[in-house]
């Protein structure tokens, strides 16, 4: 929305980040659709669409990295820095879901993810924690298993 | 069968008390889904989505359509007294709602966003009714390349319209064009982009990327800073709701012309909700005579956005119901649900399964009106459940999601798919890229390509017979008027 932000006119490195991210994706999905068989356009091989799409994607993001030295994009979230220790956490508490509900059940997994989360906020205290992990896994296995009847292992040890 | 025949067949079916359980049952989840801000419909719906197997299509759908509509109105209630959206669909109403609140004015900012959205919803199901038929119509006729150029300059003018980089959304839109093709090509049987993966010959879950892109890489960003706001829940007493005559008066003018622009770009598919709302917004703002008063606690500035995304809601069952074409990550759900009982969505399904069809529309209309007075005069309970604080609500959003997930297909890869969905939407977020136009690609992306492979087949290759089409033609006038006017607007701010 171009009427809550200012532009100036200035080189903007994260804009051009992005605008290589894109290319990068772009340039993968061409070298990879050669890979398939592209065919031409009356009969179309496997290969065709994502070469187009992604011929389509690197002209996108040039023209991206073309502005990022015309226009710096000001907005309030600037200046924000990378949340590190939140991506770590958050990230790591959804891994650890995937590593316990197959062969540990529901109960130790949404109990886990509880802990393994509440370290992303450095704010957090360890008794509210354990309850919330306490409360949240007791729920979910009353509300998903035994009331919504979904196919989940409660506790397998 | 006569259409008005078809509408009685529709107040039949909605009335009946199965009906009237789950659109209760749908839109009360669906408020207090839209209430907390980080839960939405999505997560919802997707837990909900297995049970909805065991009972009948219609019941099912009237049930998730509810969730997604409650949604719209319990997603400004957060925005309004925390300054924090509820639903991606109400970040505009933080604009005036926010400032309405710390005024002391909370009661009357949720009692015009309820109307607003009341009055919106009306005429979206209107337009509805009106369309649905007439569109289902025409569409039977549609073939390939009507398809291709409907879903092409859908998907274009959702990436240009209330996108703040405009070419990077247009990018974002192929990027999720290209994960949408991900797995089995269907023509010829050969596995792309899965990488050994059997796991992704299906393609990429849905649900998976959805909740990694936005649940996740939102959590990511808000866990450890944000806090809970600073509000009275005893405050919002059911005297507070009042609105003076001037509010009424100042608000009746933007809700008309936001319910008129969510109906407007509900029909095409992939301009929703949000987009609805943000440009109602700047709408109002324009044609104010004060609108140095925006920003500042105007209610014309959440009037109208309410109207409009909640318009565009009902009237984006539009595209979805007779088309078969989904515009956004709950549509496309929705769809799925209809695909798993065996139920085609498409023109032939107004003709096929009138019953289905007609009493799910009707049962917006009771839905509607449970909404209003779950939203009015219960507003208190609401209100209570937003002074529950963030570090207590992510731990269990995330929990939620991983149950929600991970409840489709039983498959551990899923949670994979959220970390690095995850990881890739708080990148995005860092470098300002938008995820809503990659979910966009994403699932209307192999609808693109099947319609374009097959326009070309039938074609033998020859690009110049897509002009032969009229309704082809009619679409890429369309598509060059929002090119131009987009290119015009980003020079002139510029």
């Amino acid at each position: 929305m171009t009427e809550h932000s200012t532009k100036k006119r200035n080189f903007d490195p994260r804009a051009l980040t992005a605008a290589l991210l894109v290319i990068a994706v772009g340039g993968f999905a061409v070298f990879q659709g050669f890979g398939y068989r592209v065919g031409e356009l009356q009969r179309m091989g496997s290969g065709y669409f994502p070469v187009l799409v992604g011929s389509a994607i690197v002209l996108l993001g040039l023209g991206m990295a073309a502005l990022s030295f015309l226009y710096r994009d000001e907005d309030e979230e600037q200046g924000q820095g990378i949340a590190y220790r939140s991506a770590i956490f958050v990230l790591g508490s959804v891994v650890v879901f995937g590593m316990l509900i197959d062969s540990y059940g529901m109960l130790p997994a949404v109990f886990a993810t509880i802990v393994v989360a509440a370290f992303a906020d450095p704010r957090q205290r360890v008794i509210p924690v354990l309850i919330l992990a306490a409360v949240t896994s007791v729920v979910s296995v009353g509300l998903f298993v035994y009331a919504l009847d979904l196919p989940f292992k409660v506790f397998v040890w | 069968m006569d259409f008005l025949s078809q509408i009685a067949l529709g107040f039949e079916v909605a009335f009946s008390l199965k009906s009237l359980i789950f659109a209760f049952i749908g839109v009360t989840l669906g408020t207090f889904v839209g209430v907390l801000p980080g839960i939405g419909p999505i997560a919802t719906i997707s837990i909900l989505l297995p049970i909805t197997f065991h009972t009948d299509p219609t019941s099912s759908i009237i049930m998730l359509a509810g969730i997604y509509y409650g949604a719209q109105y319990g997603g400004s209630t957060a925005s309004i007294l925390l300054n924090l959206p509820g639903t991606p669909t109400s970040v505009v109403t933080c604009l005036d709602g926010y400032p309405m609140a710390k005024q002391g004015r909370a009661g009357v900012a949720l009692f015009i966003t309820t109307v607003a959205s009341f009055v919106g919803s009306m005429l979206g199901i209107v337009a509805l009714v009106g369309f649905a038929l007439p569109l289902a119509t025409v569409a039977l006729k549609f073939g390939a390349p009507e398809y291709f150029a409907l879903v092409f300059v859908g998907l274009l003018a959702a990436a240009l319209m209330g996108s703040r980089s405009r070419l990077g959304a247009v990018a974002m839109v192929a990027v999720g064009v290209l994960l949408g093709i991900v797995g089995t090509d269907i023509n010829t049987g050969v596995q792309r982009f899965t990488f050994g993966f059997a796991e992704l010959y299906d393609g990429i879950s849905i649900v998976a990327i959805s909740m990694g892109l936005f649940g996740i890489a939102e959590i990511i960003s808000n866990a450890g800073r944000r806090t809970t706001g600073e509000f009275k829940p005893s405050d919002i007493t059911l005297r507070s709701l009042i609105p003076t005559r001037d509010d009424v008066k100042r608000s009746t003018g933007p809700t008309l012309r936001g319910s008129a622009i969510g109906m407007g770009f509900g029909v095409l598919p992939g301009t929703g909700p949000a987009i609805s709302s943000f440009l109602s917004y700047a709408l109002e703002k324009r044609i104010s005579r004060t609108p140095e008063r925006f920003g500042k606690g105007a209610v014309e500035g959440i009037a109208a956005p309410e109207a409009a995304n909640n318009a565009a809601t009902q009237a984006g069952f539009i595209p979805t119901l007779t088309l078969g074409i989904p515009g956004d990550v709950v549509m496309a759900i929705i769809l799925g649900a209809l695909l798993i009982h065996g139920i085609t969505p498409g023109p032939g399904l107004i003709i096929e399964h009138p019953d289905l069809f007609w009493g799910v529309i009707i049962s917006f209309l009771v839905g509607n009106i449970m909404l209003m007075v779950l939203n009015l005069p219960l507003i208190g309970i609401w209100v209570r459940i937003l002074t529950i604080p963030y570090r207590i609500l992510y731990p269990v959003m995330i929990a939620l999601v991983c149950i929600g997930v991970y409840s489709i297909n039983y498959a551990v890869f899923d949670m994979a798919m959220i970390v690095v969905f995850g990881l890739a939407g708080y990148v995005m977020l860092l470098l300002r890229l938008e995820p809503a136009p990659l979910l966009l690609g994403f699932i209307l992306g192999p609808m693109i390509e099947e319609n374009f492979r097959r326009s070309m087949i039938l074609f033998r290759g020859d690009l110049t017979l897509f002009l032969y089409r009229p309704t082809v033609v009619v679409l890429l006038v369309l598509m060059l008027v929002l090119i131009s006017y987009s290119a015009y607007s980003t020079v002139r701010a510029k």
